[in-house]
Parts: C-alpha cells; structure tokens; sequence
C-alpha cells in the first residue's frame, strides 16, 4: 500500500558535521491529518531536525522525501523573532498572508482566518507592536501565522512553552480539530510533554542519544 | 560670516535636487539594513562599491556598470552562504572592509589624475564633484525605486522572517540578490556622484533615527526620506557659509558637512528620545 505521506525520512543522519552528527537513522513519515511529536532535552537535536526537513539545513546522509502537494510553514521559537521592526501584530500577519484579515471575509479561507484569528483572542490585541507583546501572545501570533497560511504541514518548535496551562490546552484541542476539519498536519518538537495530550497524538517519539525512538 | 555664495543658492539647487533624490533613496532601502541588524554589512558594502568606483575610475571606465557588477560578485557568494547557513558574518565582512579599504589606498597611491578622482570617490562633494549626473544615472535610480516597491511586501518578509520566507517561497536566494543589487545600484551612482562617506551615512543614520520614533512601516519610510532631506537642506546651506578663519574665508565641504549634521542628529535622537 502506498499511503500519501507529506514527507518521509529514511535513516537520515542530521548535523552540521559529518564527522559529528546529531541524530542518525531517522525514520519517520508525516501523513495528511496526523500529529507527531518529537521529545528531547536541550540541545538534542530536535530544532536541527526541523531546519533539515524543512530545507534550511542540509541532511548529512539518507533521504529526504518530500512530496509536490506540501506546503510547510514552521513556528518557530520566540527569541527567533526580528522584533524591531515596526509592524503592529495586524501589520506582521499581513506581511506574510495573502488575503484580507481582520475585515469581511469574502472568501472561505478569510472566513476561516479570521475565526482562527478570534478564537486565539488575537484580534484583542491586532494593533500593539510585536515587541509589545508578552510571549504568550507572541506565541499565538506565531501559531496564527502559520494556521491562516496556504501551509498544510505545520512544524512547531517548542509551540508551547510561553503559554498557561488553560492555553496549551486550547491550543491542543484546536490543533487536533483542524487535522479532521482542514486535514492539517503538525510535526511538534517540545522538551516535555503531559499524558493528556498524548490521545491528541498520532506518533510520538523521543530522542535518546543520537537515534529517534 | 559671509553669505556672499548662499545667496546664489538656485545656482546650486540641481546639485541640491541630485543629493536629495538619492539620499532620500538610500535611507529609504537603508533602513531595511538597520532593521535585519546588518549595518556593517551595509557599511562593508558602500567600501565594496567604493573600491569598484574606484577601479573603474583608475581603468578609465565610465559609468557604473564596472562598480555594480564588481560589487555583486564580491558579496554574491556571501549571501549564498548565508542563505544556506544562516551564519553570522561579521568577521567575514571585517575581512572584506579592511582589504577593500587598504586595496583603494593602492589606488590613491598612483597619483595624479586618477587620485583626484579617488578622492572625489571616497570624499565626493556635491558642489565640487566633476562627475556629472546623466540621464541613465536617473534611469538607474527610477528602475531602482520601481523594483523596490513592486517587491517591497517580499523584501519586508524576507527581512522580518528569513527561514519562513524560504520554506514557504523557495526562491530566497533570488530575492535576496535582487535586493542587494537594488541597494548596490543606489549606493554605486551616490559613490559616483557624492562620495562614499554621503552614500554610508545616509544608508544607516536615517532608518536608525527613525526606528526610535514610528510605529509602522509607512511612517519610516516617510522618517527616513524627511530626516535625510532636512539633514542634506541644512548641510548643504550651512556649507555655503564662508567662516572667517586666521584672515581667511573658509567654506566646510558640502557632502561632509551634511554627513556631520545627519550624524549628530542621530547621536541626539538616540541619546535623549526613549522608545
């Protein structure tokens, strides 16, 4: 059988040197409407596993397949985020979005952002700068971002770190709803995880050493 | 004092218009250089042009063409790499700086003719410079600002969030270049005309003020244009200033002493203004 994946991995050595890589043979794949997680302490590997799927980084040995109809988008960490620049959380959405938010939606898609937009309570606080904001609401703008995108593999970098506990929930529960309701994928890298989340999970992995287990 | 020369101002006024066109477009597409935190690669690259003015001036080659295309295979690579890694190249563009600098000193050495024009290259004034605007100068700066805007949305994306720029587009490296070409063009015809130390400052002091006082992206192009024209006006007039100095009438150079009110203002702005 031959199950559409957006991307596979196949014993994949990630790194920045050959003679020293990270992680070696990883495999996995990521199929359409699925959520997997990968756990690791600091500095185990799991961002540089990110980058090489998403093509910043090059891989080290193995293959990479990704296929045509993926779109990725990646969330990255907060402290990743340029926060000088003078944009307005309004302003930084649109910059990366290709339709009208925060207005009449005249489209599925923009009725769609903008519920996104609504339900994550960012609409309360569009016209502060983004380096006004606190880090959970970076975090949801970061998320947001990703969500109204035309992406359909999403990776998050440790997506819930700078969010309460009633948040991470919510952000859970809307992740899992929108793999059935948009088919959404989400490849998620956290250093920790809790037993509640785990039924919301397709796979989950953790990292010992330098192998995914 | 003497006001003898300002009051033949509109003598001087399409010196005037010529500074102001292109310092209002330097610190317009600067201000994206202050914003990614890539100042020496700004001021690295003015030294990169500098040197390419320079060499074509020595080799008796007219125009820009030389200085541009020089410029983009000297920091091509450099931002093929970065596209690839990502890493910081501050040390890299040290590199670059000192050996283009040292490498026009060489030049100056030659002498005659060809270190006048040198100089004029590195210290050009507006009022002084033998090098005369022409109508592809002004070609060159209208395609500048018509590509600049027609991919402005890109540039600011690829600016505020590189690594999602190029997972979601995939043609980073393209973008990136036409970018840096954008900012050569502009700052090789201000070399030419106006001097090296006009194109640097006027690259990074306005979008550097102007950051401290807007809230949107609009309002800092509109700052930087504004800070960088008013700088130039008074510069410029107070250079036509004669001081009396040991017996003598003195007149400060034009471009420098723009370069010196630009500075000071954002020394001020940066000192007293609390964001």
């Amino acid at each position: 059988m031959n199950e559409f994946k957006y991307f596979s991995l196949q014993n994949l050595s990630i790194g920045y040197n050959k003679k020293f890589p990270i992680l070696e043979e990883v495999n996995l794949s990521l199929g359409a409407g699925e959520i997997i997680a990968v756990i690791g302490s600091n500095g185990s590997g799991k961002t540089t596993l990110i980058k090489t799927i998403t093509g910043l980084i090059r891989e080290l040995k193995g293959e990479l397949n990704i296929h045509t109809s993926t779109k990725m988008s990646l969330v990255p960490q907060i402290k990743e985020l340029k926060l000088g620049f003078p944009l307005t959380v309004e302003a930084a959405l649109q910059l990366t979005s290709n339709i009208k938010i925060f207005g009449a939606s005249d489209t599925d898609k923009e009725k769609f952002a903008n519920e996104i937009l609504v339900r994550m309570g960012i609409d309360t606080y569009k016209d502060i700068l983004i380096k006004e904001c606190s880090g959970g609401q970076l975090q949801k703008y970061l998320l947001a971002r990703s969500l109204i995108s035309d992406a359909n593999c999403i990776f998050l970098d440790e997506p819930l770190d700078a969010l309460d506990q009633n948040s991470q929930k919510e952000i859970i529960s809307l992740l899992s709803e929108l793999t059935i309701r948009k088919n959404l994928s989400f490849f998620i890298i956290t250093h920790h995880i809790t037993e509640e989340w785990l039924n919301h999970f397709s796979t989950v992995y953790k990292i010992q050493g330098r192998f995914l287990q | 004092m003497n006001f003898e020369v300002i009051n033949s101002f509109s003598f001087f006024l399409p010196q005037l218009i010529l500074g102001s066109i292109v310092c209002i477009l330097l610190s317009m597409i600067g201000s994206f250089l202050v914003l990614r935190n890539s100042s020496f690669f700004g001021l690295t690259l003015a030294q990169v042009v500098s040197s390419g003015v320079a060499i074509s001036l020595y080799l008796g080659i007219e125009g820009e063409w030389f200085a541009i295309i020089f410029s983009l295979i000297v920091i091509s690579p450099m931002i093929a790499s970065n596209t690839k890694s990502n890493l910081h190249n501050d040390t890299l563009l040290g590199i670059l700086f000192v050996f283009f600098a040292s490498f026009s000193q060489f030049l100056l050495s030659m002498g005659g003719n060809v270190k006048n024009q040198i100089m004029t290259a590195y210290f050009g004034d507006i009022l002084t410079n033998q090098v005369i605007a022409t109508d592809y100068h002004y070609v060159f700066l209208l395609v500048s600002i018509l590509i600049f805007s027609f991919f402005f949305k890109k540039f600011l994306f690829l600016s505020f969030d590189r690594e999602e720029f190029k997972i979601r587009q995939n043609h980073l490296l393209f973008y990136e270049l036409l970018f840096h070409a954008i900012i050569i063009i502009i700052i090789s015809v201000a070399v030419h005309l106006l001097g090296s130390f006009y194109a640097t400052a006027h690259l990074l002091v306005p979008g550097f003020v102007a950051l401290k006082m807007v809230r949107d992206m609009r309002s800092l192009l509109i700052s930087c244009a504004l800070i960088s024209f008013i700088s130039t006006l008074i510069g410029f007039t107070i250079s036509l200033i004669g001081f009396e100095h040991s017996g003598e009438v003195i007149y400060f150079p034009t471009s420098s002493t723009i370069v010196v009110v630009l500075s000071l203002f954002g020394l001020l702005v940066h000192f007293f203004k609390k964001q």
